[in-house]
């Protein structure tokens, strides 16, 4: 009997034990198997795993994927780069696959023993039946991986020969070549027929070796037909508003920022909502090729929100009312709200009355007296202003495939349930968004005023949040930093919620506001700034440490699950 | 700085902290020496770096090492300053003062160990400030009395980068008044010999052991807060050497304590079995 294992249950599960066995975070994705492709495969986008396998009844379906894994990543660590199949036959190319995969799982053996184990069971061909190149190559595999099985083919058993004696520094892939022609000989002397069309790698956990070779120029690309996960939508034109620059007569100027006079952005702004704009700032920006700040480089326009239907945060709000009931025990539970008095204590601002009369009278009647004698007003100081700063680029109305909705909604999700949290333990919190089209124009759009309650009127703006354009995150930390560093209070907090890596379209090396982006948190801190970045970007490991430094970012491994992450976060943050 | 009067006698009371037995301390790197330079110069000092990696170890030798007493706290949040200091009691005659341990140490010159010093509250952790600038005493309020520190006092703080909470980082002015040496996992061979030596396993479980340590720390970030401490992997070797099956050692030591998602758990074991 065989049951189906389902890759979506597995996923999660599966890239904590490709993280921790092989450091890596590549991406695992599941594709729809058929019976001609079930395979596994690799490409640039990571694992690809078919979305069901078959497994025997009562065994663990994650055996299957955890092998499956477990042998792509030992061809990620261990295989060289694509080659050519130049010269090679089909039979050869088959068997170049087959020595490959044995010397890779070797290696990885020395560093893991227990894979051995792993991958020994689904090899279940044996010696004896019918000879066709599909079973021997199949016992062959096994005989390489397996020392203690027995395989008594003389063709098998020179292929296991061979590959002992050349393979003594198995770190050295360049036997595996001549050796696969050798024995492709054999096949072709012994008139054993081989079908390029049916023939599938053995077992089932192994690759379709695909990652060996460079691309064949006559098949397409299966990678562009699997872009399963998330779909992309964008508009084909993006709209550009502006408008005139108005300044806010009622702000002071602030050393080091000034409003822009004019002759800027651009583009042509004429007409629309002008009055929407509150006002223009120009920030430097670093330029790390140069080691030197840009003065005046950016534009930053900043603005209120324009308003949505306040009645879809409240749905929101419905919709989560058991998880923000369970946020809200977290909150008292968590002591983070109101002075306590404590009594009893050892210190403290007065005394205790009562302790005090019966210490008296313990020493009266020659007894030690309980020298707790104090009451305390513990104020769990929390004195505590956040920025929440949301990135609005257009990669944000990408679809998550997990729960049909956009990146942006998510985010707008989690951001109402830390919102209510925020109210709750009464801390001082600020939403704003931003996005970019050049360094002319940095939309900074403000949703909620620190001073303001999270009424209707912020709900609305929040519900018209939108994506479009680029992600300039320096400048935008930078305009952040300024209107946190305008609040009275001890602790401020940043903390940026973004789908991706900084960019803009007039930046083409990634380093650029990779850099400027470090150097505004570095500005941020020295202001007495915390900033802290929650990723929604799996490639993210490779840069937001470096941006944001080691302790200071999460990277969601499940976009779906943000909303009812983030308000768990910021408590464990701010604790 | 002038010391007018005779530091006061220590009496048997900071006896009690000398450490008579040489404590097993590998060294990593050259932190003893760097170590023995602060001392020398009387500079406080801050070991910086994850829980169970051998700070507190670490200090417990050098005091052995220098011949001083150590007078360790563990702090949290809901001390106060006087658990540091010291405070009043009453007992049957009236009131009595008693040291704190930081006083103690300061009094009679001994290096004072505060273990996860951010644990404490800001307020607290400030009386500390005048043991660590150039006026070396420390005012003792509630006794009207201002306690020069011995010559041979120094102050030592832990310290662990890694902690996830924005308000409880210690004061940008409090970290600059200290030296700072860095602690990691030792790498592989050191930390082997260390679980070995510390567990009784024989070498080669405690490189299996040291592996799987390492492979979680791989999580850090990403699904783990800390990966596994080598503290954590001593006691996985502890229940091994009573003669614990390793797979099931592993899970109560080191899968379970370190984390409750089923997912996560799910995958440690598989690192688990991959090397026993
Ligand atoms: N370098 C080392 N030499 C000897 N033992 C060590 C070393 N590092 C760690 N240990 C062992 O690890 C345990 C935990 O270390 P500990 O000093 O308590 O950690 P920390 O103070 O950093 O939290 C110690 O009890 C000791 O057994
Ligand atoms: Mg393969």
């Amino acid at each position: 009997m065989n049951d189906l294992a389902q890759f979506v249950d597995a996923r999660r599960r599966l890239g904590f034990y490709l993280r921790a066995l092989w450091d890596d975070g590549r991406d695992l994705r599941g594709f729809p198997a058929t019976p001609r492709q079930d395979r596994p495969f690799v490409t640039p986008l990571g694992i690809h795993l078919p979305d069901t396998v078959r497994v025997a009844r009562g065994e663990a379906g994650d055996a299957l994927y955890r092998a499956a894994v477990a042998h792509a990543a030992a061809h990620l660590a261990f295989s060289a780069a694509p080659q050519p199949r130049a010269g090679l036959k089909p039979v050869q190319i088959a068997l170049v696959g087959l020595l490959e995969d044995a010397r890779v799982e070797l290696l990885a053996i020395r560093e893991l023993p227990g894979l051995r184990r792993l991958w020994s069971r689904f090899h279940e061909a044996q010696a004896g039946g019918v000879v066709t190149f599909e079973a021997l190559a199949a016992r062959l595999a096994r005989t390489l991986l397996d020392p203690a099985h027995h395989d008594d083919d003389p063709w098998v058993a020179k292929g296991r020969r061979l590959f002992t004696d050349a393979s003594v520094d198995l770190a050295d892939a360049s036997f595996v070549r001549p050796l696969a022609s050798l024995l492709g000989n054999d096949i072709g002397q012994m008139r054993l027929p081989f079908n390029v069309k049916t023939y599938v790698v053995e077992p089932a956990y192994r690759d379709d070796n695909s990652v060996l070779w460079q691309p064949d120029p006559d098949t397409p690309d299966e990678a562009l037909m699997l872009e399963e996960e998330v779909l992309v939508v964008r508009p084909e034109i993006v709209e550009v508003d502006g408008g005139e620059i108005l300044e806010d007569p009622g702000a002071p100027e602030t050393e080091g920022v000034k409003p822009v006079g004019g002759g800027e952005p651009d583009h042509d702004d004429a007409t629309a909502d002008a009055e929407a704009w509150l006002r223009l700032f120009r920030y430097p920006e670093w330029d790390h090729l140069i080691g030197a700040l840009r003065p005046q480089w950016c534009t930053v326009q900043e603005r209120r929100a324009d308003l949505g239907d306040p009645t879809r945060i409240d749905d929101i709000l419905h919709r989560h009312r058991d998880l923000l009931q369970r946020i809200d025990a977290l909150i008292r539970g968590s002591e983070l709200r109101k002075p306590v008095r404590l009594r009893r204590q050892m210190d403290g601002d007065h005394f205790d009355l009562d302790a005090v009369v019966n210490a008296m009278l313990d020493l009266r009647s020659g007894r030690t007296p309980d020298p707790r004698l104090h009451v305390r007003v513990d104020r769990r100081e929390r004195d505590l202003s956040v920025l929440v700063l949301l990135d609005l680029s257009e990669s944000t109305n990408d679809i998550v495939r997990a729960c049909g909705q956009s990146v942006n909604a998510l985010a707008c999700e989690a951001t109402v349930l830390l919102s209510s949290a925020m109210e709750r333990i009464g801390d001082r919190f600020a939403i704003d968004g931003f996005c970019s089209n050049g360094r002319g124009e940095v939309r900074y759009l403000r949703f909620k005023e620190f001073g303001e309650g999270f009424d209707e009127v912020a709900k609305a703006r929040l519900a018209g949040m939108t994506g479009q354009l680029s992600t300039r995150m320096g400048a935008a930390l930078r305009h952040a930093t300024r209107r946190l560093r305008a609040e009275a209070c001890d602790k401020r907090l940043i903390l940026v919620i973004t789908d991706g890596e900084p960019s803009d379209i007039d930046v083409h090396d990634p380093k650029y506001l990779h850099a400027d982006t470090r150097k505004a948190v570095e500005e941020a801190t020295r202001a007495g700034v915390y900033t802290y970045c929650m990723s929604l970007d799996p490639k993210a490991d490779a840069y937001v440490s470096r941006i944001f430094g080691a302790r200071n970012y999460t990277v969601m491994d499940r976009i779906d699950r943000l909303p009812e992450k983030l308000p768990g976060l910021y408590l464990r943050l701010t604790r | 700085m002038s010391h007018m009067h005779e530091p006061a006698r220590a009496p048997a009371v900071i006896d009690q902290y000398r450490i008579t037995q040489e404590p097993y301390y590998r060294a990593v790197g050259d932190e003893v020496a760097l170590y023995e330079a602060a001392y020398a110069a009387r500079l406080p000092m801050m070991l910086k770096g994850p829980t169970g990696c051998g700070k507190t170890r670490f200090i417990e030798y050098m005091a052995w090492k220098l011949g001083r007493p150590l007078v360790t706290l563990a702090c949290n949040e809901d001390m106060t300053a006087s658990d540091l200091v010291g405070r009043w009691l009453l007992d049957a005659e009236g009131t009595r003062w008693q040291d704190g341990p930081l006083t103690l140490a300061a009094r009679y010159g001994g290096i004072c160990y505060l273990d996860e010093v951010v644990e404490a509250r800001q307020d607290t952790a400030v009386v500390i400030h005048p043991l660590t600038d150039s006026r070396r005493c420390l005012p003792l309020e509630k006794k009207n009395e201002l306690v020069e520190a011995h010559p041979d006092f120094q102050l030592v703080i832990s310290y662990n980068p890694g902690y996830q909470s924005i308000l409880k980082d210690l004061k940008q002015s409090t970290k600059q008044r200290f030296g700072a040496l860095d602690f990691h996992y030792p790498e592989h061979d050191i930390e082997t010999e260390i679980v070995a030596h510390e567990s009784g396993v024989d070498a080669a479980v405690a490189a299996k052991l040291v592996s799987i340590g390492e492979k979680t720390r791989n999580l850090k970030g990403h699904g783990l807060d800390e990966g596994v401490s080598t503290r954590m992997l001593i006691h996985a070797g502890h229940l091994i050497a009573r003669g614990i099956e390793p797979v099931a050692a592993c899970r109560v030591t080191l899968v379970r304590p370190i984390t409750d998602d089923p997912d996560m758990r799910d995958a440690l074991d598989a690192v688990v079995t991959t090397f026993f």
